[in-house]
């Protein structure tokens, strides 16, 4: 064996430097999660409006008192030619990792944090022998040890000629470990109320009954969950409001495939933009129904916690999601992202080993 | 069904190792590296995309080798195994995720070493997708013994619980789904077979059912 296989690997695979990563590729959504869709959980489709959240403060536990976020940051740092086809596969370099913060009084702090360094790329396009060496040699350099985290390959009825079809799948394979980290910062405190920036239906969640209550929060829209007259009223939702809340199953009732959820739309602050401000709420289904058990309880939850999101909105101008932005997972992604490496040198560090500064 | 004899089978595992002149070492990361193991047999990976007998029937006649009756040529198959006292391959489908392809490549090593006295100086053992697959239903003695022995390989009993303690001692918890996750990677073996591998070893915490 060589006395470097990551390099040797690199260079046998023609390696290049990559520059900066093209924009997010947007799924539609299909027939089967439409199916998993009941809109009429608080009022009938055709009556569909505007619900103005009340101004009654938040009920005991119902409030989160811990806030969990995964960071990403990586991007391409180098595109390799598979041997037999000629296709260009992408590597990508990141860091990610999982923080939870505890309100403690007025105070937010880390109670939980898990890091790591990672490369990702579609491995199925090498040989097993030779994958194998590369991610024993990156798990094993000395001071900054890499995990490989195998992409899959891309649909059969895609473009494997196309660079961004490779690299789309590097790239979800990083955000779904890093999602991973989330998940071991939930199980980090499961008794407590907890917030959690990003969807929980997609989530691995046991026994929800027993968790502290899990309330989520989406900023990405990467589905549509609307009928007509649900575009039309979170089109119109005027700052504060939010659209009735309505149920999503998961598509394919597996174990791990996720969990159903109450879900909503809110405008968290004014914006001229008819589209913007907006976040989705979810609350898995189980907790919903257990603790608010009527409709009416039901609508009540939600408008409190619906007041609360909207109280605890991020108003840091300098932000950038500023207006999609709760303060606690902001200050979250900030305690996490300063333990990061500067990605600079994590890349140089990496192209070091790779062997690819030479080009 | 006759139950595996798990003692022989780390026992056979343990041989391998010796034969190779090294020993699992629970501190080095990543996974268990396969092709020394083969090298050391003298057995020569191949991967061909779509695997099925016929492949192989043409792969061996082109290398000048006549093979024997392949059998139901266009089955579908996840490894075979070629072995002749001249010459020894393992076949494995190269359409197949390469987690996959590793466990396909030691479940027919294990074939090598545990069966070849068994079934005569050629070899020609034909593995389908059913075959390697993990689970407790699996009826045929040799397919449980090759599979067991893929799982002792690629994800040692000692390695996995290193793993486990080292994760708990530095987070302060350890729940199974997420470690198997993290593990399956590290590891280069499947996230079900790790699953599956971290269950049997009861590695990791589970959630307590509800009372």
């Amino acid at each position: 064996m060589s006395p470097n296989p990551v390099r040797e690997f690199f260079r046998r695979h023609s390696a290049s430097l990559a520059g900066g990563a093209p924009p997010q590729v947007i799924q539609s959504t299909d027939s089967a999660e439409r199916a998993g869709i009941r809109w009429d959980s608080e009022m009938d489709t055709e009556q569909w409006e505007a619900r103005i959240c009340s101004e009654e403060p938040t009920r005991s536990g119902e409030a989160p008192t811990r806030f969990v976020d995964g960071c990403h940051i990586g991007e391409s740092v180098l595109w390799l030619r598979n041997p037999s086809h000629g296709w260009r596969v992408a590597v990508t370099l990141s860091e990610i990792g999982g923080v939870s913060m505890e309100l403690d009084g007025r105070t937010l702090t880390r109670r939980f944090f898990g890091l790591e360094r990672v490369v990702s790329f579609v491995i199925d396009a090498f040989p097993w022998n030779e994958i194998e060496a590369v991610a024993a040699g990156l798990a094993n350099i000395r001071d900054y040890p890499l995990r490989l985290l195998p992409a899959r390959m891309p649909d059969k009825d895609a473009n494997l000629f196309d660079p961004e079809v490779m690299r789309a799948q590097a790239e979800a394979r990083t955000l779904r470990e890093m999602s991973v980290w989330e998940n071991i910062a939930l199980n980090s405190d499961p008794l407590a109320t907890t917030l959690l920036d990003g969807p929980v239906s997609s989530r691995e969640i046991s026994q929800p009954k027993n968790r502290g209550l899990l309330i989520a929060v989406i900023k990405t829209h990467t589905r549509n969950y609307l009928h007509d007259q649900g575009w039309r009223t979170l089109l119109e939702l005027p700052d504060s409001q939010r659209t009735p809340f309505f149920r999503v199953d998961p598509p394919v009732p597996r174990r791990g495939a996720g969990v159903s959820v109450a879900t909503w739309y809110l405008k968290l602050s004014h914006s001229a933009a008819p589209n913007s401000s907006i976040v989705r709420v979810e609350v898995p289904w189980e907790q919903f129904t257990q603790r608010w058990p009527t409709r009416d309880e039901q609508i009540g939850f939600v408008n409190r916690i619906s007041r609360w999101m909207v109280d605890a909105r991020c108003r840091q101008q300098s932000y950038a999601r500023m207006p999609i932005s709760l303060e606690p997972i902001v200050r979250a992604e900030e305690s996490l992202k300063s333990l990061f490496t500067p990605f600079g040198v994590l890349r140089n560090r990496f192209l070091r080993h790779a062997g690819s500064l030479m080009s | 069904m006759t139950p595996v004899d798990v003692l022989a089978i780390r026992a056979a595992v343990s041989s391998v190792w010796t034969r190779l002149g090294i020993h699992p070492d629970i501190d080095r990361r990543g996974p268990v590296l396969l092709a020394p193991f083969m090298d050391t047999y003298n057995l020569i990976d191949v991967a061909l995309p779509g695997l099925s007998r016929a492949a192989v029937f043409d792969h061996l006649q082109a290398k000048g080798i006549t093979p024997a009756d392949v059998g139901d040529e266009d089955e579908d198959l996840a490894g075979f195994l070629f072995t002749t006292p001249g010459v020894g391959l393992i076949f494995v489908n190269a359409s197949d995720p390469i987690p996959r392809q590793r466990f396909t490549a030691a479940h027919e090593l294990a074939h090598y070493v545990l069966h070849r006295d068994a079934m005569g100086g050629r070899v020609t053992k034909a593995d389908t997708p059913a075959q390697i697959e993990l689970t407790d239903e699996q009826s045929d003695l040799h397919e449980r013994q090759a599979n067991r022995f893929a799982v002792e390989l690629l994800m040692p009993d000692d390695v996995c619980r290193a793993r486990a303690e080292a994760f708990r001692s530095a987070y302060g918890i350890c729940p199974r789904g997420p470690l198997a996750y993290q593990l399956a990677a590290d590891l280069l073996v499947s996230r079900e077979g790790m699953r599956y591998r971290l269950n049997q070893l009861e590695v990791g915490d589970e959630p307590e059912p509800r009372s």
